[in-house]
């Protein structure tokens, strides 16, 4: 086992020991099994189709109850059911976002860190613009390109996530690059590209981690705004963004149209924050305050 | 009274975090009479720093206690102390000159205004052109020109801050000055200028010196007495000529001296030696060098060796005893 | 003084022209003829083809940028498809709406939490400072455009106090001012709190307690004033931050700002008018973080030595 890979897991564990010791990190990692949970076994126990889509125009704008425990929305539709299966759409767009920007991004910021000189510098500058355009002009330009829907959405979300993982990766790789083990691998005559895949990424996995969970729960922010003003999701799907621009003509006599959505996007949005702040503390514990 | 300015008796300190309790200073017993210089000696993480900044209460907040033990500085039991009245004593009776003169310093603050900020708050009586006055006195005794009291710490190097650090924990003429490392982050040859110049100033001031270091050459060349630390105690105290002369000394102290323990050699650093201090989480009941020892026995192990004391030369180890 | 400030304004023009280049690239993509979105769905294929060679669209994309960009230098930003009317007019038009609500949004939680924060750090681990982080971390949590709603329904709807939309009055302004200074405040206290936790932590501050400062001055005499630079630049970051809620709140107020200018003509698909709108808002945000800047290095003795010859040490 290479040394990296042996500081990395004493590592973990002790990140691990400091995690556990802070009951809102805990709550925070409690509060996203949950909704992974729901959303990941809603298809057994909710039929999406009757209860999430269809209307059902006798049913409209009922009340919660027993039934419905969420009440029902201006065309009959379990707002519950929409609920729980929007979980679904927010973690696996937020989910797909981080992969391909983390992905997108390590490439780019290895490149930039371990090779450096005027490639790396370009590439970094690159970044630079586009980490200075906010997030929400650049979906907007992309969708209004590319028009709406899930697609398109990940492909506006991925473009804004790349620069912050490229920026990680890249200081990561430039303190790691000259250290002793990574000089004893070179010397072992380890390929560059090996080098950066076992030595420098797994060091790299704590600060890529915490950023992970701050851009997933912006990725869900963003996606629910698209949505609201119309850009993301189309209005039938069960998105929490978009049930609330609906719900927003009938607010004033059906309440809890606009609560349990936006309740929901503030639980998944807190349960990633806490995770990150929580991450962030037990990686290094002099910061934590 | 017994003649002497701070006396500390049985001190203990705990730092609680959250992972654990870390006890830095176990039962420590030690005291400096006006106008002396004691030289306190240790590796990092012996508990010197902590010992200063227990005697100016100045512990980090929340995490640091002092849970046993008395200091007595000019008479007055500093453990007792509300924090207003310790207000009064710190940077006037006490002041402390930290070891990173780089970091010392407010970098959005004029220097002048800096050591200013000491008389206004203690010398009351004092009106502006005469607190100007004493500025400009101050920064001359320091060796630096007063018309540069209005630039920034930036302006300024190394050696130039750690005088105006200096001119700010003498500015009220304290009794008791804290020297923790004050030339270890400068270059050698400005070390040496600061140095004089601090002993020049303590001989006019007649202030009394508690010199934190790691370098024993410093130590021969100013202190009247030395203090080895070692997780928390004193192991050894005694006049220079007991440590750095012939005689017998504790086995952490022959260590540190190494073969040569000659005043005027090169043998100015810590020697090092083989292995660490105790985990200050868990400190072992017996003798705490016990692990490090060359001439341990089974004895050290389980039991605590006491101070042995013989004249000035006081030793805390199983072969110094009866 | 001035030359260090024009400095700073010709280092943005890479920036500029960087953002304004991505920008167009993306918006070049969109499907569909622009000559054939203006003539609409009647027109023949000459007068089509005509327009085409009239508006050079027929030319090399990086030749049309920089047509673009030579004429909105001069202040022409083309014209709209919908109303073929200047784009510059509408987007000044609509440009005070948002900043209003940018600026006062940034404004209130500045005062508010810049001040809170202060506190929360001074007493960490106390009552206060656990209840502010608690509401700072949920406030965080909570999308501007729910809390618009949550309140419009409160304030507007049940207890009447202020009109639920427009901008016909100030008090239109009320409710989304205060959606997007809450949000804003929450970033400014965790923000705050963590900056002059640090500063706390610094040596310089342990020096002033050991010269007998009490902890109270130290907080104000020597922690803020190294504290507030950094908060100053996070209240310049912010406020990009803000243009972006302001642009999604004006949506749920109903507000005609730069925002729902954008997102009509997204959905109206008038490119023109996205792309100058886009270009504008990255412009302003650009515009506010140097101003920003400059007020940094203007307070720090550090930065100011090096930029501001006159004056110099002494001042």
């Amino acid at each position: 086992m290479s040394e990296a890979a042996v500081r990395g897991k004493s590592q973990w564990k002790s990140v691990w020991i400091r995690f556990r010791k802070s009951t809102i990190s805990l709550m925070g990692l409690s509060m996203l099994a949950a909704l992974l949970l729901i959303s990941g076994s809603a298809g057994i126990w909710i039929d999406y189709e009757s209860q999430a889509i269809q209307h059902n125009m006798k049913q409209r704008l009922q009340h919660p109850s027993a039934e419905h425990f969420f009440g029902t929305d201006q065309f009959g539709r379990d707002v519950f059911a929409r609920v729980v299966f929007g979980a679904r759409i927010s973690l696996l767009v937020g989910i797909l976002t981080i992969t391909l920007s983390l992905a997108i991004g390590s490439v780019i910021g290895s490149i930039a860190g371990y090779y450096g000189g005027r490639v790396g510098n370009l590439l970094m500058r690159m970044m630079d613009v586009l980490l200075s355009i906010p997030a929400i002009l650049m979906a907007i330009s992309i969708v209004a390109a590319l028009g709406n829907g899930m697609f398109n959405l990940i492909i506006a979300l991925t473009v804004s996530g790349v620069p912050r993982f490229a920026y990680i990766v890249r200081s990561i790789v430039l303190t790691i690059k000259n250290q002793e083990f990574v000089e004893a691998a070179k010397a072992y005559g380890s390929s560059n590209s090996r080098i950066i895949l076992r030595h420098v990424l797994p060091n790299a996995i704590g600060p890529i981690v915490v950023q992970a969970t701050t851009n997933m729960a912006n990725s869900i922010l963003l996606i629910s705004s698209l949505s609201f003003v119309g850009l993301g999701m189309p209005s039938s799907t069960p998105e929490w963004g978009s049930m609330l621009s609906d719900a927003k003509q009938y607010m004033r006599h059906n309440p809890y149209l606009i609560l349990f959505p936006g309740m929901a996007i503030v639980t998944a949005v807190m349960a990633l924050n806490l995770i990150g702040d929580g991450l962030r503390d037990a990686l290094d514990p002099k910061l934590r305050n | 009274m017994t003649g002497e300015l701070l006396d500390i008796r049985g001190l203990h300190v705990v730092y609680r975090t959250l992972e654990s309790d870390v006890y830095a200073i176990n039962g420590l017993d030690l005291s400096v009479s006006e106008g002396e210089t004691l030289g306190l000696v240790g590796e990092t993480g012996a508990g010197k720093t902590t010992t200063a900044l227990s005697i100016l209460k100045l512990l980090p907040d929340r995490v640091g206690f002092i849970t046993k033990g008395e200091i007595t500085l000019d008479g007055v039991e500093l453990t007792k102390v509300s924090e207003a009245d310790m207000q009064m004593i710190r940077g006037n009776t006490v002041s402390m000159i930290f070891q990173d003169p780089m970091s010392s310093l407010n970098p959005v603050i004029p220097v002048g205004k800096q050591v200013e900020e000491v008389l206004t708050l203690h010398r009351r009586e004092l009106s502006k052109r005469e607190i100007d006055e004493q500025v400009d006195s101050i920064f001359g005794m320091v060796g630096l020109p007063p018309s540069r009291k209005h630039e920034y710490p930036h302006q300024f190097s190394g050696g130039m801050k750690q005088r105006i650090v200096i001119a700010i924990a003498l500015s009220c003429q304290p009794k008791l000055l804290l020297a923790d490392e004050p030339t270890t982050a400068l270059d050698v040859t400005i070390q040496a200028q600061v140095l004089d110049m601090m002993r020049d100033l303590k001989e006019k001031l007649r202030t009394s010196m508690i010199l934190i270091t790691h370098d024993l050459g410093v130590v021969a060349e100013l202190c009247d007495r030395v203090a080895i630390m070692y997780a928390g105690e004193i192991i050894e105290m005694g006049s220079i000529d007991d440590l750095y002369g012939t005689g017998d000394k504790h086995p952490y102290t022959e260590g540190l001296f190494g073969s040569l323990p000659s005043l005027t050699g090169d043998e100015r650093r810590l020697h090092p030696i083989d292995g660490l201090m105790p985990d200050p989480t868990s400190l072992p009941q017996g003798c705490k060098f016990y692990e490090r020892c060359p001439k341990r026995t089974g004895h050290c192990e389980a039991e605590a060796p006491a101070l042995n004391v013989s004249g000035t030369h006081s030793v805390r180890c199983r072969l110094f005893a009866g | 003084m001035a030359r260090f400030v024009f400095r700073r304004l010709l280092s943005m023009i890479p920036v500029i022209i960087g953002i304004s280049f991505i920008i167009f690239s993306i918006l070049a993509l969109t499907p569909g003829d622009p000559a054939q979105i203006i003539l609409g769905d009647g027109a023949t294929p000459e007068a089509i083809s005509e327009l085409r060679e009239q508006m050079g669209l027929n030319d090399f994309f990086i030749v049309r940028y920089i047509r673009y960009i030579a004429g909105a230098v001069r202040g022409d930003f083309g014209l709209s498809y919908r109303t073929q009317l200047p784009v510059l007019n509408e987007l000044l038009a609509r440009l005070p709406n948002t900043l209003v609500l940018a600026l006062f949004g940034v404004g209130c939680a500045a005062m508010v939490g810049v001040p809170i924060g202060i506190i929360s750090a001074v007493k960490q681990y106390t009552l206060i400072d656990n209840a502010t982080r608690v509401f700072a971390m949920v406030m965080t949590a909570i999308p501007a455009f729910w809390l618009g709603l949550m309140l419009m329904l409160a304030f507007a709807l049940k207890l009447r106090l202020v009109p639920a939309i427009g901008a016909d009055t100030w008090e239109g302004f009320i409710l989304p001012s205060v959606t997007l200074a809450i949000g804003n405040m929450a970033v400014m206290i965790r923000m705050t709190r963590s900056t002059m936790l640090e500063v706390i932590r610094e040596d310089y501050i342990r020096t002033a307690l050991a010269k007998g400062v009490s902890r109270r001055k130290v907080i104000l005499r020597h922690a803020l004033a190294n504290a507030l630079l950094p908060i100053v630049t996070t209240i310049g970051i912010n406020f990009g931050l803000q243009m972006g809620g302001a642009m999604i709140c004006e949506t749920v107020f109903s507000i005609p700002g730069l925002g729902t200018l954008i997102i009509t003509s997204v959905r109206q698909k008038d490119i023109p008018m996205v792309m100058a709108s886009v270009i504008f808002v990255a412009l302003t945000i650009s515009l506010v973080t140097l101003a920003m800047d400059l007020i940094y290095s203007f307070f720090d003795p550090r930065v100011r030595m090096q930029n501001f010859r006159k004056g110099g040490a002494r001042a």
